[in-house]
């Protein structure tokens, strides 16, 4: 796939022809793509793209790009509506984002397959059998980790500029909604965490949500100390952890109706005694948008939720 | 089943069901070329066997299909295999790789270098497997030759060291939450995804080797089953024959638990109806249960892609299921004969 190498004497003798031809292959041609496990060939305006992890979705459709095939784990409300509004619903799912289905990405033919790098890594080079595969951090780091993954993803896709306009419009969007609340929020400590029926998951300062929740203004009700390893920015938490954290403002992530954990809770007077639960700050949000759907669209939509809660606050 | 105790051609009914086995091997693998998450034509799947022109599914059929279907008999071959001989060796019918230690041993290795060694190729895994499940064999043995113990107390020694083991596995998944951790977990479960060519490089040499010697070996084993001194009366070296015919099970199930994990009940159920289908005498014994181990794999990774697309039903839970109502069956079926 390596671009064809024509004899280089002649080009040398005519400079200005030479660059003219280059910057015209540059613009035609496959383009060497380098990212977390490697280099790829990328095709220059890749139109068949399968994407492993939801924040690859945010970026696509910061894009107005429609992914073909996406792991949305067999279900497919976990797509956001947000990103729905703009790459519609034609899409095929390509099951789970820990075991995709290699067989339904092969079928869809798709030209350029964005993988995550931890959960992916072990079928990096089957991907990469199928069609030119990508690989990035979908998972761990803050949210400005999450934009520089998008900002490369654009410039993968050979879209930088694009990218750029709309991560400046986006970042306009984020401090308009930051200049909204940071009045209410100067120094609550706020706690963000996801919440089922078996277990609590604290999103710690360093994490994605953490570090949107820093940017609003909130404190960090976890110490700032810790690594950024999956298991120190998610940690699961029990209600005498939590007790002991005493949180002034408390967000559970919840997917569906189901029974959470809370609800058991809600009899224990040490979750009674907990500062946010006193005081009434304790406020519920939707884990798919705000613990699976890390990107930019999505990141609009949690300020949003922010606004609302910090509305609340006197 | 009753037939299977009073056989009419005792001499023709090992062969037969030998050959039987034999050619629904290859026929379920062709078979599973066309099922899957992507149903295929026959034509589809003819033209990128053959590489011909027109409709091809080149990456499904020859890059996945093939390949998980060569390695899912392989490994279940293997595993089952591993099986018989250590029933055989053991004279204990409920003992196998799993009970006694060895899957665990393997897995809880297998798991130590993907977490702590990360950038060890997966190609090499095949290698800490097999000390591990070595490891796991030789702590076992160490502790039977301390107590002089019987057969039927070795599976409980086996077990034993496999629950340690497994204790050791959990505490490894506990360590380490992250999704790095989510491949070592659905490969725990008994699965071919992912799987291709390459993993089937790393292991066919050693699993095909070490089946050729078990077959060999089948023969002792015969003598061996008429008991040690018996066996010894007809000049059968037990120690040599017994340690052999180990290191053969041990190596065999290690290896296979490398590449697709633990695959339940396999090398429990195979020896099983392999016994009731042609007798206890191993040189018939051994084969038709790695054929029905192999047969068994392929069936339940082809169910696996086949039956509710986009996801992917781990061949480990559906040989589990399998298994569990194999058994149930198995211990009524005894109980009513005695």
């Amino acid at each position: 796939m390596s671009p064809p190498l024509e004899p280089q004497a002649d080009f040398m003798k005519f400079p200005t022809v030479f660059l003219a031809l280059a910057l015209a292959a540059g613009a035609a041609q496959a383009r060497d793509v380098t990212h977390e496990l490697g280099t790829t060939d990328v095709p220059d305006s890749p139109e068949r793209i399968v994407v492993l992890e939801f924040s690859f979705i945010d970026a696509l459709a910061a894009l107005n790009l429609a992914p073909v095939g996406i792991a949305d784990d067999d279900q497919r409300d976990r797509v956001q509506p947000v990103w729905s509004e703009r790459i519609g619903d034609d899409w095929t799912s390509v099951g789970t984002r820990k075991t995709p289905n290699l067989e339904i990405i092969a079928s869809l033919q798709p030209d350029l397959i964005i993988a995550d790098k931890s959960r992916h890594a072990a079928v990096y080079e089957t991907l990469g059998q199928i069609a030119p595969t990508v690989v990035y951090d979908s998972l761990t780091g803050d949210y400005e980790d999450m934009l520089a993954v998008a900002d490369e993803i654009g410039t993968a896709l050979g879209r930088a500029e694009e990218m750029d306009a709309f991560q400046a419009g986006h970042g306009a969007r984020m401090d308009a909604l930051r200049a909204d609340v940071s009045e209410q929020t100067q120094g609550d400590d706020a706690q963000f965490g996801v919440i089922n029926a078996n277990g609590l998951w604290l999103h710690s300062p360093k994490s994605y949500v953490g570090s949107l929740l820093a940017s609003f203004g909130f404190a960090p009700a976890m110490p700032l100390t810790g690594s950024d390893s999956y298991g120190e920015l998610y940690q699961k938490t029990t209600l005498e952890q939590l007790s002991a954290l005493d949180p002034g403002l408390l967000i559970l992530g919840k997917s569906g109706d189901g029974r959470t954990l809370d609800q058991d809770w809600n009899a224990d007077s040490l979750w009674q005694q907990i500062d946010a639960v006193e005081r009434g700050r304790l406020f519920n949000v939707s884990s798919d948008l705000w613990s699976r759907a890390r990107g930019m669209l999505t990141a609009e939509e949690i300020a949003a939720d922010i606004r609302d809660i910090a509305a609340t606050l006197k | 089943m009753s037939d299977a105790r009073r056989p009419e051609f005792p001499g023709l009914r090992g062969p037969v069901t030998l050959a039987l086995l034999g050619a629904l091997l290859p026929v379920l693998m062709f078979a599973g070329l066309f099922a899957g998450a992507i149903p295929l034509e026959i034509e589809t799947v003819v033209n990128s066997l053959l590489g011909r022109d027109g409709p091809r599914q080149d990456f499904i059929v020859l890059q996945s299909r093939l390949p998980r279907a060569l390695l899912a008999a392989l490994a279940g071959g293997a595993l089952a295999l591993s099986g018989a001989l250590i029933q055989a060796l053991m004279r204990n019918p409920l003992a196998s790789p799993k009970i006694v230690g060895i899957n665990s041993g393997a897995a809880f290795a297998v798991l130590v270098t993907a977490f702590y060694i990360p950038a060890l190729p997966h190609s090499l895994l095949p290698v800490p497997a097999a000390l591990g499940g070595l490891m796991a064999g030789a702590l076992v043995w160490w502790c039977a030759q301390r107590g002089d113990i019987d057969p039927r107390q070795l599976t409980l020694v086996g077990l034993a060291v496999g629950l340690t083991l497994d204790a050791g596995v959990d505490a490894l998944l506990v360590a380490n939450t992250g999704p790095e951790s989510s491949a070592p977990l659905i490969w725990l479960t008994g699965s071919l995804w992912g799987r291709g060519w390459t993993h089937l490089a790393s292991v066919a040499p050693v699993l095909l080797t070490l089946a050729a010697a078990a077959l060999i070996l089948a023969f002792r084993l015969d003598l061996q089953a008429l008991g040690p001194r018996r066996a010894a009366g007809l000049g059968v070296r037990i120690g040599l024959e017994r340690t052999l015919a180990l290191l053969a099970a041990v190596i065999l199930a290690s290896v296979a638990v490398s590449v697709v994990g633990v695959l339940g009940f396999v090398g429990l159920m195979a020896p099983h109806v392999a016994t009731r289908l042609v007798g206890g005498r191993h040189r018939i014994m051994l084969p038709t249960a790695a054929l029905f181990g192999a047969v068994l794999t392929v069936g339940a990774d082809t169910l696996g892609r086949a039956i509710r697309p986009p996801l992917e039903i781990s061949a480990g839970i559906l040989t589990a299921l399998m298994g569990a109502a194999f058994f149930i069956w198995l211990l009524i079926a005894e109980d009513r004969r005695i």
